[in-house]
């Protein structure tokens, strides 16, 4: 009878087009959306190209063009310089085509009004340096002729005063935080199928439930394949977004495959167990009930950093116990794990606490949904 | 006007999705003018980062670097711990982590200076070559200043000299002169893109459908009210609704950014908004004529306006999108809205031909969707006869 059950309570989910468009089509949409969106983000924001200088052509502009051009960050050249009239120069910063220009004479810097504060601030420094360097030179003559090579040849000097720390092996790019939350959103929409799998037993909520209740159907074999049918259902749900983020996006979701899909997994179960609970107990209508999971995950979501990344330190350093009951920041939090830290303890912590989740609200469903009786239907 | 009084009807049965989506911008908008800082500059400033600094080696030397670093960004003295150290990079707490090492002080009056300090931060970033190029530009000068017979707390404090005698920087700009307040303005009708498209088509979808449902429409035309009466009061609706949420949305921009929303410019994005509006009007009805419920419109809804403020520069600016999504963003409407925007008050250079072209494509944009949902239709009802 379970085996029957279950064929029966799998193949009505499957044809719920509503919830199939948003436990599988929307994650894609959404993912593709983040990937068209960030995936530039990170290189533009974060990532040092050579910075467009303009060298007003002016008396020593070609010395100082060479000079900038020789100057390396990490192995890349750090300036593409292009000399340039005073009036073509200014129309190029005013388009933001370059993101300074210098005059080489009296070292005065022209910004671009649309420019990276970052990159215009190496500019500066550099010039700064270049300045810096000449007057202590100089001084250095008048000084004590005697020492000036010395002070030059250590001005001049590369020196690698600080070495790369490494703190990981895994990616530290905060946009994949948003893959992270989608997929734990698409976890926790399980409480959906959780939910219209609980009303469909509920006798006081739907006619097929009346029908089931009178007949001679055990309550926990309706329950389980209920239940059994929803977890392997929300399952196929997580495994296709991961799937299509990893594979097709190229996206980072942690180095080990098999515990991203066992987190993701896990994580469908808890929303699948919340949302059977929601659906077992009270009398409100299923939309009723619908839309309170829905502001509930999109509230969860929010603290977890779907909409915004930096969301989650936020909440970690003002109410950090919100971060450890919030299931969607567990769930993305695992992803984390995986990605940036080499061994798995924290990744196991998080596994066992949604799947204790999990257990807590079945074991609850079953409390509460056995011996349940209807004075009239 | 029974039809009228109907499709009203159906308009405010969804008036909590409109309460919500209209209350969450405002409050969003409200606290974004609030706690508003430059995002346009007008005159420039170095990019301050915040760095963890953890100091093993705790000397003099050390105690001077720490000074000059803080002098320069916003420093916090930190404990080393990998896991909080990872944590607080990844989610951009800090920018970059150094640990000046043990034996840092002695090692530079020996002249030896390689990897005495330990940076961490995202690999091959800015950030990196920024405060690298900085850490190093101040300790080779503090250090040629030893040599050149200064005692190391006075060769610190004459390099700081020396750096704090700033370079001549001006920003310059043909016609460019945004200010912050104009970037929030800015802001503020970029995002109108997402929220009008949510609001109208999910209010003005479900009213559209119902009143296209056959069995209902063919009991209001076997009814004394002509067909052209009928047509009349929906556009009649179409037009009070989506006006009136407009008007909303524009009385709050008024009552927000008062002085940018009666200049010149500010009329001029306002007049913007509304050609968007008739764009997502058209979309509307096409979408109403295309869908066989309000579950599906919805769907459409959602989709659409997402996708349109990420491909469009709504959530993402402009600047920041790949060639490829901005090229192919040129069939989106929101794409030429939020360029006019941009050209109009935002940061990029201002240029009133662009404008022009962005209002006219928006205008052809509604032409044809209303066109396509007047020819989808027609043959809906055909096929119905």
């Amino acid at each position: 009878m379970l085996l029957h059950m279950l064929k029966y309570d799998f193949k009505i989910m499957m044809k719920n087009k509503s919830l199939l468009f948003w436990l599988i089509a929307f994650p894609i949409i959404l993912g593709s959306f983040f990937h068209l969106a960030f995936s530039s983000i990170f290189d533009t924001e974060f990532q040092a190209d050579a910075i467009p200088v303009i060298i007003i052509d002016d008396e020593g502009a070609e010395q100082l063009s060479d000079i900038m051009g020789q100057v390396e960050s990490d192995g890349e050249t750090l300036f593409k310089t292009e000399m340039l009239s005073y009036d073509k120069a200014m129309k190029k910063i005013s388009d933001n085509d370059a993101e300074a220009a210098l005059d080489p004479k009296s070292l005065k810097l022209y910004m671009s009004p649309d420019g990276s504060s970052i990159s215009q601030t190496i500019v500066k420094q550099f010039i700064d340096s270049y300045r810096i360097n000449t007057s202590i030179i100089t001084e250095a003559y008048q000084k004590d002729p005697s020492k000036a090579s010395e002070v030059t040849e250590r001005l001049m000097s590369d020196i690698s005063l600080i070495k790369r720390g490494e703190l990981t092996e895994g990616s530290l790019n905060i946009f994949d935080q948003y893959y992270y939350n989608l997929v734990a959103m698409v976890a926790f929409y399980g409480s959906l199928v959780g939910l219209s799998t609980a009303c469909r037993n509920q006798a006081n909520l739907s006619a097929s439930a009346a029908r089931k209740a009178s007949s001679p159907l055990r309550k926990s074999t309706a329950a389980a394949s209920g239940l059994l049918s929803a977890f392997f259902a929300e399952s196929i749900c997580v495994v296709s977004s991961i799937s299509y983020i990893i594979f097709v996006l190229g996206e980072n979701l942690g180095k080990e495959l098999p515990l991203v899909y066992l987190g993701g997994i896990a994580g469908g179960m808890t929303g699948v167990s919340i949302g059977y609970f929601i659906g077992s107990v009270g009398s409100l209508p299923e939309n009723k009930k619908s839309s309170i999971i829905t502001a509930f995950t999109m509230t969860c979501c929010f603290l977890s950093g779907l909409m915004d990344a930096s969301m989650k330190l936020k909440i970690e350093e003002n109410v950090p116990i919100l971060n450890h009951i919030n299931p969607i920041a567990l769930i993305s939090d695992m992803f984390y794990c995986l990605n940036i830290y080499s061994d798995h303890k924290q990744y196991l912590i998080n596994l066992v606490s949604v799947l204790a989740v999990s257990a807590v609200f079945c074991a609850l469903t079953f409390i509460f949904t056995r011996r349940k009786k209807y004075a009239s239907l | 006007m029974q039809v009228f009084k109907v499709f009203m009807k159906i308009v405010y049965s969804r008036r909590i999705v409109i309460l919500l989506y209209t209350g969450i911008f405002l409050a969003v908008a409200v606290i974004s003018t609030l706690t508003s800082n430059n995002s346009v500059q007008n005159e420039f400033k170095d990019t301050k980062l915040t760095i963890g600094i953890i100091d093993d080696d705790n000397t003099e030397l050390s105690g001077i670097l720490k000074d000059y670093l803080g002098d320069i960004h916003k420093t916090e003295n930190i404990e080393y711990d990998k896991d909080n150290m990872i944590k607080d990079i990844y989610y951009q707490k800090y920018s970059y982590i150094i640990r000046i090492e043990k034996g840092f002080e002695q090692n530079l009056l020996n002249g030896d200076t390689n990897g005495l300090i330990e940076g961490f931060t995202l690999d091959g970033s800015y950030y990196e070559s920024l405060v690298n190029s900085q850490t190093e530009s101040f300790i080779k000068y503090t250090s040629a200043l030893i040599l050149s017979g200064n005692k190391p707390s006075e060769a610190a404090k004459k390099a700081q000299k020396l750096i704090s005698e700033d370079t001549e920087v001006s920003v310059y700009s043909e016609n460019n002169d945004s200010d912050n307040d104009d970037f929030i303005f800015a802001t503020y009708f970029k995002f109108l893109t997402y929220i009008l498209l949510s609001v109208v088509v999910s209010s003005l979808c479900p009213a559209l459908i119902v009143l296209d449902r056959p069995d209902i429409r063919a009991r209001t035309n076997a009814s004394s009210l002509s067909v052209s009466s009928q047509l009349k009061q929906k556009i009649l609706g179409t037009a009070v609704y989506s006006i009136g949420i407009w008007l909303l949305f524009m009385a709050a921009a008024f009552i927000l950014y008062s002085s940018k929303f009666t200049s010149s410019e500010g009329l001029l994005v306002v007049l913007q908004s509304f050609v968007f509006l008739l764009t997502i009007v058209s979309l509307s009805m096409l979408v109403s004529v295309i869908a066989k419920n309000q579950k599906i419109a919805d769907i459409v809804g959602t989709v659409v306006g997402f996708g349109m403020s990420f491909l469009c520069g709504v959530f993402v600016p402009q600047e920041y999108l790949s060639e490829g999504v901005l090229t192919a963003a040129h069939i989106l409407p929101g794409y030429w809205y939020v360029k006019g925007i941009d050209q109009t008050i935002g940061s990029g250079t201002k240029n009133i031909d662009t404008v022009v072209i962005c209002i006219v494509a928006e205008l052809c944009f509604a032409a044809v969707l209303f066109a396509l949902m007047l020819v989808i239709s027609r043959k809906r009802r055909r096929k119905i006869v």
